[in-house]
């Protein structure tokens, strides 16, 4: 009588428990996607009538490279390191806390930015050209395309999205409005016009997701989560189950052709080594890019494992402050720089997962504009590093730290906490910085308070990551222009925390800023790139690659390696059941 | 034994809400404190560091306003139940966040304490009774060696052995992901089994310090006069037990359980990170690094107000079951 009284109360509490936990599954229901259709031709895209656009990947060769295969069904499992906070908010337009790679599997740009060709390549637009001044910008609408509820797409919704980033400025993170006077649709075509000059405008566009205006004209776009998400990409939203998984269904009216499997699984984790575990464990196909480093070598030696390694848009090194005084002379820059082994980095700290940093700042996603000149400059040579110090004049003291007038190089070096692997990184660079002679004094600081650091010029050397958008000249103006920096105590205005200032560069930075000649830029980016090699900015460790893990073979296949292999909507729809 | 005066009462309950506003100011306070502008760390991390983007978003925050006027809008906005906005999960509610995890802590929290309250006193009681025993060796050798292993090892081996390499648990989730669970029942049984591991992980390595505490405990009232003379009279062991022994051993047992209920909504953060648990544990932590000083804000001001209020509980309880204590 007890025991039945007593499991009657611990029923009633788990029931109460279950209630309060919400687990009636997920928080959005199916969206409807339009009933079946024929797959779709190639995009119709066609080369940009600008000389300073890119090619756009055009034939169905690039689209469906796997075509061979012909099963259909199943389902894609993806993991994916994804708080349950970051799933009450939906909107595209949000710049943090959101589930980014879910939003870009559902919404698309007008044009992509390929991460591994760095090409833009049509998507909601099949071209778009310039006018003479480059100040008029014209896309041409991609006919094809239609919303998950079915609404065909058309200019009047990218015109629809210009005017929501204009309306809150929060919204529209690289400040576009700034050049822009007007965005207007007019057809099948989209026109925006600047108020000057502006090439970049495209590379630009490629982070501006489109929303279908028949649903947010009537909302408060700035506090509108956009519960049930409506997009063109090629899988559609379907549920959310608290903490565990969101479940998207393939579009079968994707204007790129249906995708081969029928569902995408996308299973949360609450940090990386359990995205990794689920990995090795066969629960998952692949993960948005999230692996515990020191997995990798256990993850490829698995059957079907892959690994794709591209370059991505920051980098990771450690600032300078040019403003110290011992810091300001090019030798001791120099110096350090060759001192840190930046292969063995790498592989012990990577695991081989990521790709350089160059000395010249711009990673190989942008293609042409990359200076190889600079970019293999920097070798270690711990000898050729001690001998440049000594040529300038620096002694070694008794402690084995190098002096000149009496000052010691001994320097504060602030790294993340809570990040094991910034911290063991921290700890060889550190020891190469030892062996040279420069004794360092380590410091830990959460990411904002290193933020705060780096920005009021409170630091001698940082160990942080940059991010920039995929635009060669915002990346070098951003970063080295002197405009870009302010007086140690003030607050930067931009990416500037070296606290660089070059006359050169700026005079360099300034030309291409007007420049529309394709060569002419080239040139003004390479010999950037050299001035920031020669000038020993910062001290490079590695690019913040994607380095993204999948199976190809076991449970589904059809990845192409012509894109990064998860996150491009080209590659997912290629992606079939094994068999 | 006396009945709890309304005077009493009154006294407790402006102790606690003096206490609660204190930790609520502290909880103002400390994530200020930190170092690092949130406005400036969003604008470095996805606007190129525009001083103009970081302006637009104090501005949104409202951190644009004096220290004051913050102070006095955060205590006026919890008044009114306004626990303000996440800052990194803008415009997401912070009370919307608290609720869509708290249950899960809740749930793994609650029932493993209760399990391991529960579990402690019946191997204390037995182990003290059997004192010398093998029983008693064996329960109090492994509770010593248990209280030594780091918890995130327990869980780490939990999910390692009887997850990954035996696969009979699952790794990790309050739910399998994708599956389809037809009716109520199905979803409670997959919840159910999905909280085996978690519980039994939390439940090991807090059950140790418990059973020791219940064994001392019952050895202690043991030893006083009114056991012996109890023993005297002849009255059977097991009423000893019951009616004299076990109701005074379990009273600093049930400070610890009061206390350890009051900090359940505290969450448990390994357990959340080893088994990829949703809660509240890991959106503090988040919250902390992230400098989103209302989900920090509101985060401890739910647990200030649930200790605090757990406390008030027991005090009102203490007198009831412990006639000893003064009411005045």
């Amino acid at each position: 009588m007890k025991k039945r009284k007593l499991s009657a109360l611990l029923a009633l509490v788990l029931a109460l428990l279950l209630a309060l936990s919400g687990c009636s599954g997920g928080t959005g229901g199916s969206s409807s996607a339009s009933s079946k259709a024929d797959a779709p031709e190639s995009s119709k895209a066609e080369a940009p009538v600008s000389s300073k656009a890119e090619e756009p990947a055009s034939s169905a060769e690039e689209s469906e490279p796997e075509a061979q295969g012909t099963a259909t069904g199943g389902t894609l499992r993806m993991g994916a390191y994804v708080l349950d906070t970051q799933m009450s908010n939906k909107s595209p337009f949000a710049t943090s806390g959101t589930f980014t790679d879910m939003l870009d599997i559902l919404y698309e740009p007008l044009f992509t930015f390929n991460e591994k060709k760095g090409e833009l390549e049509p998507a909601l637009a099949t071209e778009y050209s310039w006018n003479d001044g480059f100040t008029e910008l014209t896309f041409t609408i991609n006919p094809d395309v239609k919303w998950h509820d079915g609404t065909a797409f058309s200019a009047e919704d990218v015109a629809c999205t210009m005017q929501i980033l204009k309306d809150v400025p929060t919204f529209d993170q690289y400040a576009l409005w700034d050049k822009l006077s007007d965005v207007k649709a007019d057809g099948d075509k989209v026109v925006f016009t600047c108020s000057q000059p502006f090439t970049a405008l495209p590379r630009y566009l490629t982070k501006v997701k489109i929303v279908p205006k028949h649903i947010w004209e009537n909302e408060d776009a700035e506090n509108f989560i956009n519960e049930t998400p409506v997009g063109t990409g090629p899988f559609a939203w379907d549920k959310y189950t608290v903490g565990t998984s969101v479940e998207l269904t393939a579009f079968k009216d994707y204007w790129n052709g249906a995708p081969k499997v029928d569902k995408m699984l996308i299973v949360l984790y609450n940090t990386s080594p359990n995205t990794t575990l689920g990995l090795l464990n066969g629960e998952i196909d692949c993960t948005t890019g999230t692996i515990a480093m020191s997995s990798i070598p256990e993850f490829t030696s698995k059957e079907f494992a892959q690994m794709d390694i591209y370059a991505g848009l920051g980098n990771f090194s450690v600032l300078i402050n040019h403003e110290n005084e011992l810091l300001s002379d090019v030798a001791v820059r120099k110096a350090m720089a060759m001192a840190i082994n930046q292969p063995e980095l790498i592989s012990r700290g990577e695991y081989n997962g990521v790709l350089p940093t160059s000395i010249g700042w711009l990673p190989d996603l942008f293609g042409d504009y990359v200076s190889e000149e600079a970019k293999n400059s920097l070798a270690f040579d711990l000898e050729a590093a001690q001998k440049v110090l000594e040529d300038a004049g620096y002694t070694k003291g008794d402690d084995g730290i190098y002096q000149k007038d009496g000052k010691r190089l001994s320097f504060t070096y602030h790294n993340a906490s809570g990040a094991p692997a910034q911290q063991m990184e921290a700890g060889m660079i550190q020891q190469w910085l030892l062996n040279l002679g420069v004794e360092i004094i380590p410091k830990l600081a959460t990411w904002p308070e290193l933020t705060s650091l780096a920005q009021t010029g409170k630091y001698d050397l940082l160990q942080m990551g940059i991010n920039f958008p995929p635009d060669p000249y915002a990346a070098l103006n951003s970063c080295f222009n002197s405009s870009m920096t302010a007086p140690a105590g003030e607050s930067t205005p931009g990416l500037n925390y070296f606290r660089y200032r070059s006359d050169e560069m700026d005079g360099l930075l300034e030309q291409a800023s007007a420049e529309t000649d394709e060569e002419k830029l080239k040139d003004l980016y390479y010999q950037m790139q050299d001035l920031l090699a020669k000038d020993y900015v910062f001290l490079p460790m590695y690019n913040s690659s994607g380095h993204i893990p999948y199976y190809d073979g076991a449970a589904v296949t059809g990845w192409t390696d012509y894109e990064a292999s998860v996150k491009s909507n080209r590659n997912l729809i290629n992606v079939r059941p094994v068999g | 034994m006396k009945g709890i005066t309304v005077k009493y009462v009154c006294k407790r309950f402006i102790s606690a809400l003096f206490t609660l506003w204190v930790a609520l100011t502290f909880n103002f306070l400390l994530p200020r404190m930190m170092g690092g502008d949130p406005a400036e760390y969003l604008a470095s991390q996805s606007a190129l560091g525009s001083a103009e983007y970081a302006q637009q978003v104090r501005e949104q925050f409202g951190l644009d306003k004096s220290i004051f006027e913050q102070y006095a809008r955060y205590l006026g906005g919890l008044f009114q139940g306004d626990l303000g906005v996440s800052y990194t999960n803008f415009p997401i509610p912070v009370s919307d966040i608290i609720t869509q995890a708290i249950p899960w802590t809740l749930l793994v929290v609650i029932i493993s304490t209760l399990l391991s309250f529960l579990i402690a006193w019946i191997i204390g009681t037995l182990a003290a009774l059997k004192k010398g025993s093998w029983f008693d060796n064996l329960a109090v050798g492994t509770s010593f060696y248990i209280q030594s292993i780091p918890y995130f090892w327990v869980g780490m081996l939990l999910v390692m052995g009887l997850g990954y390499y035996l696969g009979w648990f699952p790794m990790g989730h309050a739910m399998t992901p994708g599956a389809e669970l037809g009716n109520f029942w199905a979803k409670a049984g997959n919840i159910a089994y999905h909280a085996c591991l978690p519980v039994l992980s939390l439940v090991i390595v807090s059950l140790a310090g418990r059973m020791i505490m219940m064994r001392s405990n019952i050895l202690q009232v043991f030893s006083e006069d009114y056991i012996v003379l109890a023993q005297a009279k002849g009255l059977r062991r097991s009423k000893i037990l019951t009616k004299y022994a076990l109701r005074n051993a379990l009273l600093p047992s049930f400070t610890g359980l009061m206390l350890s209920l009051g900090q359940a909504v505290g969450g448990a953060i390994a357990t959340e990170i080893i088994f990829s648990y949703p809660g509240i544990g890991l959106t503090i932590m988040n919250a902390i690094l992230s400098h989103d000083y209302p989900l920090v804000q509101g985060c401890f001001a739910i647990i200030a107000l649930s200790v605090v209020a757990i406390n008030f509980l027991a005090d009102l309880i203490y007198p009831l079951i412990d006639p000893r204590v003064s009411l005045d």
